[in-house]
């Protein structure tokens, strides 16, 4: 282990050499290099099919590599599998957590190795597994009986529990795979604290992600990926949001400029005293007016996703009053949201936006068929297709056309398949839940410009984010709930200034209006 | 199409391999037989096709054949009800009076009565003397008394071999008739075949001892349309439960429909009893929707047109493929379609000529005093037997009429001396020249002209209709589906009684062909075989995919392969079941590689710009 003698620094910890991986009619990865030191945050950007998940899987053994070196403490490793990775030291923390979650945290932590006793070693050690467990969660300051079932933590606990899991395996380097992408801003900031104190642990933590704040935060050196291949680092002091999106787009993304003279027109949509199912002891009042974007924002958990649901129609409101045009209207499913002029984004995409296994063509016309459908129900096939055609040329798809299925396309792709669809409906309240999730720097762009667009026409729009910086950017106004009920309610004066996003996050936390209470008492 | 390509070939392969195997395949009695039985078959298919489509599975199927198959017959059971037979409540010996449960109708002085069913040594024929209200007194009593049997009136018949003359009948066609003996016992019961007058025409010639006979009114249970009407509604009624329960109460569709499949055969075994169920021969006309012919098409000219067409089309659409393509480009996967196509084109024009029966002319060894006996090709129909003296020209001597038969048929040519006998002349060579062979015809089966219809609707419902659409999408993914604004409960009840309406379908022809249907197995299993027909034809058992074509074609090949194991020799049928799983397991394998590598091909061509530079 010590070839200190040979070089002049003391060997990396993780040195990864010209590593390649060809996909069936693409190069995933082109001779891409990586180091990383111990006790090293190293930020990994790049946008959505740069490589950077596939060079993590091949680290942590899910992929082989076609080519290339790995070398740990300066000696080369092969990676075959996940067990070779992690006895080398490297656990990667998935994007989509890999948590049995009807196991208690204990089970999980020790999933394939729990400690044995007994005769032949057949009975699990209870006993050892919970105090194993116990250390491991203080570590990530995660204050659970681990004999806690997993489905009831949070998500953003879940992700402790996985990177406890990772420790236990004595891991050296801790991938973390767009670890925030589902965490509230307050879990999002313990987690940033257990990163700190790993870091100080001397443990290696390569972080992934597309939101370049928290790289510019977390980060003591940024590896950057472009098309497979490397382009280029940077060091601590020369991260900066401009320097990471010119490496990433190989250009100079123009800043966001906003429409400031966006004038709202009449009242489109207007609940008073809604109530939905997840939140039976709320009742919420609001109203949407027509060329409007507001954001909803909130923590994970806020009730949300359960709002714009209950406004679709998926689950119905208990009761209240919902006024959509003129037109009184609760939905019981989403037909009559639909038949009322409303179409829903949703936060899934792949489970609850795209039919993956279908046609670029079949998706965006799915909710339009009926209507455009001749007698008898029979197709109009080459209204269908031209349509088709026309959507994805005004929301520039990338595509082979109309009949690619849609599984093979980007995410940001699959995303304007989505729009797509619902602009075929032109809907006058167009609900988005997580419009940008997982979507690359371009595509954020131009879904943004979409937006603005749709609102110039007179769309009234209410998006769901729990990116602060995009509720910040597009909302004219927005709605901030804390735990079922809306907390209160910011203009874009407010959320234009520096204040904004603190702003937001008392009423979201609840502290803003905690202390309103406390100023009636 | 290209979805079929994998299943077709196989069936062509089967197909093929059988008829080199086994003589009695390729026979048009056999065809058609494997024609109707496929037709069935994809009848059913189709309908667990559509449920397989929505991602559920219909286990009921078997049972709901079961249970119209039972229905039917039962629901059009006949009952034959004698013309003016009363319960006898009392018989006196001593008076000669019978009380009886009801006043005879039409009953007078002088009529002749038979007396059956009570003691033994009362039946007999009695004259009757008179008659008041429920009492009958009898001109020569009965010997004992007795508290039971039945009187008959008894029609007084003159009978000339199977034609009776009955006075005052009252009969019609499709009647019966019970004869009486003189000693008062029931003799056999024939069919009323026609009637004119107070002649009838019956089924069987009358006993020599005929005192006299007493008719049986036909009365069915329900009518035609009636019995049609309540298997089929029920049927759909069962989907419609099924539906529903999968739809709105959230249950899982192998639960409900393996509930089902107990259910409905229980149930059937209930109403009938476990006693067979038959048509016997009440309903001709009904029986013709299963069993008709619908064509006689003439096989050699069938083939080798469609033959033909086929290997026309198929070298007109491999060129404009790569045409289209390009020839430089062109692959093997791009002509693949094209060239199965050609192949079972030469394949039917190869059968077509093989079917042509020549006309031949047979030299026989002639023989002075000793018969020769020549084998005819099959199916001769007619022969003429010719000489010739030395040096001179073929004398035609006779012309025969051969029976038609598809087996080879021995002629015997007399000797030399018996014809020289018969027709004076120096013969010394003989020939037979066949002059006629019967054209090979295969009929067209009503099912197969049921399933075309079947499948073409169901086709044009699929792939043209909203509804079809929203069926791929659900199954699919059904979330999706929702959030797009489709009425996913009302999409999946579709799909189950559409599923139950085909099987219902399937089990009235099924009946009909059969014509008799055992409660106890009547479509067992046969769930299994249109759910295994619809995952060779290309369904996924996770749902979103499948086409009716596919489906059709695995039916078929589901049934060729069990003709197989009938036909071919050396194998047992015992193992049956073991081959079917065999081939199927195998046309799942290979259609799941073929996928996977069409969709490693499109990712190819979707991501690799590069890939192409690069090699």
């Amino acid at each position: 282990m010590t070839d200190a003698t040979r070089e002049p620094r003391p060997p990396r910890l993780l040195d990864v050499r010209a590593v390649s991986k060809r996909f069936p009619g693409v190069l995933a990865l082109d001779r891409v290099d990586l180091v990383l030191d111990p006790g090293e945050v190293l930020g990994v950007i790049g946008e959505n099919g740069a490589g950077k998940s596939t060079l993590m899987k091949i680290l942590a053994g899910v992929q082989p590599a076609d080519g290339g070196l790995v070398l740990v403490d300066g000696a080369p490793i092969e990676i075959d599998g996940v067990e070779a990775a992690l006895g080398a030291g490297i656990a990667l923390i998935h994007q989509e957590l890999n948590l049995a979650d009807n196991l208690d945290i204990a089970a999980n932590i020790f999933l394939g190795r729990e400690p044995c006793r007994g005769p032949g070693r057949v009975l699990i050690d209870r006993g050892r597994m919970l105090s194993d467990s116990r250390q491991f969660l203080e570590m990530v300051g995660l204050d659970r009986d681990p004999s806690t079932v997993v489905s009831e933590l949070t998500i953003g606990r879940q992700q402790m529990v996985e990177i406890a899991k990772a420790l236990s395996v004595d891991a050296r380097v801790l991938i973390m795979d767009e670890p925030t992408s589902s965490l509230s801003q307050s879990e999002a900031e313990s987690l940033f604290e257990v990163i700190g104190q790993l870091r100080d642990a001397g443990k290696s933590i390569v972080y992934i992600s597309h939101r370049l704040g928290e790289v510019t935060r977390l980060a003591d050196r940024v590896t950057v990926l472009r098309d497979g291949r490397n382009a280029g680092e940077l060091d601590r002091q020369e991260i900066s949001h401009d320097a990471m999106v010119r490496l990433m787009v190989g250009r100079d993304i123009e800043e966001w400029d906003r429409e400031s003279d966006r004038e709202p027109g009449e009242v489109v949509l207007e609940a008073r005293g809604l109530r939905s199912p997840a939140f039976p002891a709320h009742r919420l009042d609001f109203a949407l007016r027509q060329g409007e974007i507001v954001g909803l924002a909130g923590l994970v958990g806020a009730g949300r996703t359960e709002l714009l649901q209950t406004l679709f129609g998926i689950t119905p409101a208990l009761d209240g009053h919902l006024r959509i045009g003129d037109i009184p209207l609760l939905p019981q499913d989403p037909r009559a949201a639909i038949s009322a002029g409303m179409a829903l984004v949703p936060e899934d995409r792949k489970q609850q936006g795209l039919v993956l296994g279908m046609a670029v063509r079949e998706n965006i016309s799915l909710p339009s068929l009926k209507r455009d459908s001749g007698p008898g129900g029979f197709l109009d096939r080459g209204r269908e297709r031209e349509s088709c055609g026309r959507m994805i040329e005004r929301l520039r798809v990338k595509t082979l056309g109309p009949e690619q299925v849609v599984q093979y396309l980007s995410g940001g792709n699959q995303q304007k398949v989505v729009l797509g669809k619902w602009l075929a409906m032109e809907p006058r309240v167009l609900l988005m839940d997580e419009p940008t999730r997982g979507i690359d720097v371009g595509a954020k762009q131009e879904i943004y410009a979409l937006m603005e667009e749709l609102a110039a026409r007179g769309v009234a729009i209410l998006f769901v984010s729990s990116e602060m910086e995009e509720v910040l950017r597009m909302s004219d106004r927005a709605l901030v709930m804390h735990e079922g009920r809306i907390a209160g309610e910011l203009d874009r004066d407010v959320l234009g200034g520096s204040e904004g996003e603190e702003a937001v996050m008392q009423l979201a936390t609840g502290a803003a209006s905690a202390r309103a209470m406390e100023a009636d008492g | 199409m290209k979805q079929v390509l994998g299943i077709g070939g196989l069936l062509l392969v089967v197909f093929v391999a059988t008829a080199l195997m086994s003589d009695a395949f390729l026979k048009p009695f056999n065809l058609e037989n494997l024609m109707k039985r496929s037709a069935l078959f994809g009848i059913i298919s189709i309908g667990v096709a559509f449920v397989i489509i929505t991602g559920g599975i219909d286990l009921s199927i078997g049972s709901i054949i079961c249970l119209v198959g039972c229905g039917l017959p039962f629901l059009l059971q006949v009952e034959y009800v004698a013309v003016g037979q009363v319960p006898v409540v009392s018989v006196t010996a001593e008076t000669g009076t019978l009380e009886l449960a009801r006043p005879p109708r039409g009953l007078s002085v002088g009529d002749r009565i038979g007396l059956a069913g009570g003691k033994k040594e009362n039946v007999g024929v009695y004259l009757v003397a008179s008659v008041t209200g429920t009492s009958v007194v009898l001109e020569a009593g009965p010997e004992s008394d007795d508290s039971g049997g039945r009187l008959t009136r008894i029609l007084r018949a003159e009978s000339g071999s199977t034609f009776v003359t009955v006075p005052g009948h009252g009969l019609q066609v499709r009647d019966r008739v019970t004869f009486v003996l003189e000693d008062g016992h029931e003799g056999a019961t024939a069919r009323v075949l026609s009637v004119e007058g107070d002649r009838l025409g019956l089924s069987e010639a009358p006993p020599g001892e005929l005192s006299g006979l007493y008719g049986l009114y036909r009365r069915p249970w329900t009518s035609v349309p009636v019995a049609l009407g309540i298997v089929l509604g029920a049927s759909l009624a069962i989907g419609l439960f099924h539906g529903l329960l999968i739809a709105k109460l959230k249950l899982q569709p192998f639960v409900v429909t393996l509930c089902g499949l107990l259910l409905y055969r229980g149930i059937t075994r209930g109403f009938t009893q476990d006693q067979t169920q038959g048509l016997i021969d009440e309903y001709p006309t009904l029986k013709l929707i299963a069993t008709a012919q619908l064509a006689r098409i003439p096989m050699t000219w069938g083939l080798l047109v469609v033959g033909g067409v086929m290997l026309v089309g198929a070298l007109a659409w491999g060129v404009t493929i790569r045409r289209r393509v390009g020839a430089a480009r062109v692959s093997w996967g791009d002509l693949a379609m094209p060239a199965v196509t050609l192949a079972m084109g030469v394949s039917l024009l190869g059968w077509g000529v093989g079917t042509i029966s020549p006309l031949e002319t047979l030299a026989i060894e002639a023989r002075e005093r000793e018969e020769v006996r020549v084998d005819l090709p099959r199916r001769t129909t007619r022969v003429s037997m010719q000489a010739r003296a030395p040096g001179s020209d073929w004398v035609t001597l006779a012309e025969t009429q051969v029976e038609e038969s598809e087996t080879i048929q021995e002629l015997t040519v007399p000797s030399l001396e018996t014809i020289r006998g018969a027709r004076p002349g120096d013969w010394s060579q003989l020939q037979v020249v066949v002059l006629e062979r019967a054209r090979l015809e295969i009929g067209l089966p009503a099912p197969l002209v049921i399933l075309l219809v079947v499948a073409l609707i169901a086709s044009v419902f699929l792939n043209r209709t909203i509804y079809g659409r929203y069926l791929l999408a659900m199954g699919n993914n059904e979330e999706a589906a929702r959030y797009s604004g489709i009425d996913t409960d009302r999409m999946i009840i579709l799909a189950y009684v559409i599923c139950a309406g085909l099987a219902g379908l399937g089990g009235v022809l099924f009946v009909l062909d059969i014509n008799s249907a055992q409660p106890v197995d009547f479509g067992n299993f046969y769930e299994l075989y249109a759910i295994a027909a619809a995952v060779l034809g290309g369904c996924s058992l996770r749902g979103g995919e499948g086409t009716i074509v596919g489906v059709v074609i695995g039916a078929a090949l589901m049934r060729v392969l069990k003709n197989m194991i009938t036909l071919v020799d050396w194998m047992p049928t015992y193992i049956e079941y073991a081959i079917i799983g065999a081939v199927i397991l195998a046309g799942v394998i290979v259609d799941e590689l073929v996928k996977r590598a069409a969709a490693r091909r499109r990712l190819t061509r979707i991501r690799g710009g590069g890939d192409e530079s690069g090699r």
